[in-house]
């Protein structure tokens, strides 16, 4: 007789998609557009991901911060569910408190469930230039955030304006930041990026030694090769893009 | 005493096709039972680390039987329920006990003698056409040059041994360790370690794995009436380590109710199962247990069982008043922004499921309800009822469930010394 009958709950397990996106004045106009645009597109993605993956489905969370950082949703949403709310640009850049929101939904009282039974988080910063608040107390909370440190961490930065220095801080890597310099290119790397950390990060068996960042990097750095107007960071003192936002 | 023990190959290995790399054993000789369950890390790192699972596991065996032959058992003559996290963790100056001391003699010979065998089946045991195939060849080189051959077989260690005066219980990595006792009825007795998080894990071949060690006793004759060893692969199917104690719960009951042949099948049966729609992990559970103590414990086991699902059932009534409350909120609104309709139908479609979870529940716990009543079951009901319909609950419900919603729920019961006497 099997013990698995009506008494015992086997939960799925859960993978937590993060998006932080700068809505900061800056971002008005094409960019915003963009985000919005490419963001509604992947969900669906992200949907068949989870649905056709045996180890984990995938909640999606967004975050937008500008003069201030708040949650589209009071809690994270499954990927078939969730409806994108376009977020508008205007005001300032407050990285640091939106570091600081995110560290306390990624604990247990927030959007997290317990370690057993989940996968480690997947982040992905949207930004386009540098932060206007005080961005180190909130990043040096996140560095202490057991969720933080196991997460898949990625940062896009939107054109030459965005603070490379600090978007690496971010993710912990400068192999993790990607920098795109036109609108295709940007609503193009959203959609690797996502899809990529969501399919890497729901996986329970891993390839090889490396990590599921490292696997995600290597991953998104082979298809950015063919998205024109996007790089690794580590490429952006020989670019040969300049940035294009009309 | 009696024990029983299974592990079988995880569903992501059979696809793989990789070996189980779990190993669990439990015997019972001289007045001493003994349940150990290793696991061995996945990764192409740790390409042996099945191999490093069951010597660790047999050499643990041998290490503990030998402890219990040779140390004087006055030295846990009445000592109390006892905790010991790992060195890191421990309080500025804590003092090593007598008992502290033995053990570390203990952990260090299992190290010793674990690394002493797995240099020998490294020499003995050239590398496979499959290890060919599928490690890396920075790996086999290591291998071939006899460097970091413990990170080859690593694995953690897990272990309860009962013996005539005393109990104690150590672990190194992840896996839990659940006892069930008469009050609070079940408890996690060793000490946890924050550094095994997600798929972190300490381990066997750490080069710091004699401090990683964390362990618990007790000398008093007061014993837990059974214990659960369950590696990672069972403690991430069931996320809540409540649901985690409800399967064992009910692998009790099967002992209690059957046997302990029938429980075995039933948990040989189930644990593939669990695999494929839990955590696709290799999946192990050893177990020790008195069994007259566990039926004279049937009836705390099946209320506290009702009980976890009742306050389900409550949170659940929580969820469901908010919920509407706030779906009667956004339908009085004018509906006027898209923000407001998306808001509402998140609403709508969570309540649906609030009360789709909510009927799983009642199911279960009229199961439970029946089975702790017999004859004089009655099947549970509320005022908030099952389904989705627009009633309101009465002003008595709602304050009820309203004193409820800041309610915290730690999912972890602290462990006392009451055991159950032998």
């Amino acid at each position: 007789m099997s013990l698995l009958d009506e008494v015992v709950s086997v939960p799925r397990r859960t993978m937590t998609l993060f998006f932080m996106i700068d809505t900061s004045g800056s971002m008005m106009g094409n960019k915003i557009g963009a985000v919005n645009d490419a963001v509604v597109n992947v969900l669906p993605m992200l949907d068949e991901i989870s649905e056709t993956n045996p180890d984990a489905e995938i909640k999606v969370a967004a975050l937008e911060f500008s003069n201030g950082a708040s949650w589209l949703y009071s809690e994270p949403k499954l990927a078939s569910e969730f409806v994108w709310q376009d977020v508008t640009a205007g005001g300032l850049t407050s990285l640091g408190e939106a570091c600081s929101e995110l560290n306390t939904k990624l604990s247990r009282s927030g959007f997290m469930q317990a370690a057993s039974g989940s996968f480690a988080p997947a982040i992905i910063l949207l930004s386009d230039g540098g932060p206007t608040d005080d961005y180190k107390t909130g990043i040096s909370k996140l560095k202490n955030n057991n969720w933080f440190k196991a997460a898949i961490k990625v940062a896009i930065a939107i054109g030459d304006d965005a603070d490379l220095k600090v978007l690496e801080e971010f993710t912990g890597s400068n192999e993790a930041v990607f920098t795109v310099h036109n609108i295709d290119a940007l609503k193009q790397i959203i959609r690797v990026v996502a899809v990529t950390s969501s399919q890497i990060g729901s996986k329970s068996s891993s390839a090889g030694d490396a990590t599921k960042q490292d696997q995600v990097v290597e991953e998104v750095k082979a298809q950015i090769e063919n998205i024109d107007g996007a790089e690794a960071a580590t490429q952006v003192d020989s670019s040969s893009y300049s940035d294009d936002w009309d | 005493m009696e024990y029983l023990n299974f592990t079988c190959q995880g569903e992501s290995h059979k696809a793989d096709n990789k070996v189980c790399q779990d190993y669990s054993l439990a015997s019972s000789r001289e007045r001493t039972t003994v349940a150990i369950v290793c696991d061995g890390h996945g990764g192409n790192r740790y390409f042996r680390s099945d191999i490093g699972a069951k010597y660790a596991a047999e050499i643990t065996e041998e290490s503990v039987r030998m402890f219990v032959k040779n140390i004087d058992s006055d030295i846990f003559r009445d000592k109390p329920f006892t905790a010991v996290g790992p060195i890191k963790e421990l309080p500025e100056g804590y003092k090593e006990t007598e008992i502290d001391k033995l053990f570390r003699q203990l952990f260090s010979s299992i190290i010793f003698k674990w690394n002493e065998k797995i240099l020998e089946h490294a020499g003995a045991t050239p590398i496979s056409e499959w290890e060919t195939e599928h490690v890396e060849q920075k790996y086999l080189d290591e291998f071939s040059q006899q460097k970091n051959l413990e990170k080859t077989y690593g694995c953690t260690l897990m272990a309860f041994v009962r013996a005539k005066h005393y109990w104690f219980a150590f672990h190194l990595g992840d896996g839990k360790c659940i006892a069930l006792q008469k009050d609070p009825i079940w408890c996690e007795p060793i000490p946890w370690d924050e550094r095994c998080f997600l798929n972190k894990t300490t381990s066997l071949c750490d080069s710091d794995a004699i401090n990683e060690f964390r362990y618990c006793y007790q000398g008093k004759g007061n014993y837990p009436v059974a214990v659960f060893l369950g590696s990672d692969g069972i403690d991430d199917s069931f996320g809540e380590t409540t649901n985690m104690v409800n399967f064992y719960i009910q692998l009790a009951k099967e002992i209690v109710l059957q046997s302990r042949e029938k429980a075995e099948v039933s948990l040989q049966e189930t644990l593939p199962q669990l695999s494929k729609i839990g955590s696709r992990d290799d999946m192990s559970v050893a177990c020790v247990y008195d069994k007259s103590d566990l039926k004279a414990l049937y009836k705390s086991l099946v209320q506290w069982q009702v009980s976890n699902v009742m306050a389900a059932v409550e949170d659940i009534n929580v969820r469901i008043v908010n919920l509407k409350n706030k779906r009667d909120a956004l339908q009085r609104k004018l509906i006027s922004s898209d923000k407001t309709k998306i808001e509402l139908q998140y609403a709508m479609n969570d309540l649906d499921r609030a009360f789709l979870q909510k009927r799983n529940l009642v199911k279960k716990l009229d199961i439970l309800l029946q089975e702790r009543d017999g004859e004089d079951f009655v099947p549970y009901s509320d005022e908030i009822g099952v389904d989705n319909i627009i009633e309101e609950p009465t002003a008595e419900v709602i304050e009820h469930v309203a004193d409820k919603i800041d309610e915290e729920v730690d999912g972890v019961t602290p462990c006392t010394e009451e055991y159950s006497e032998d």
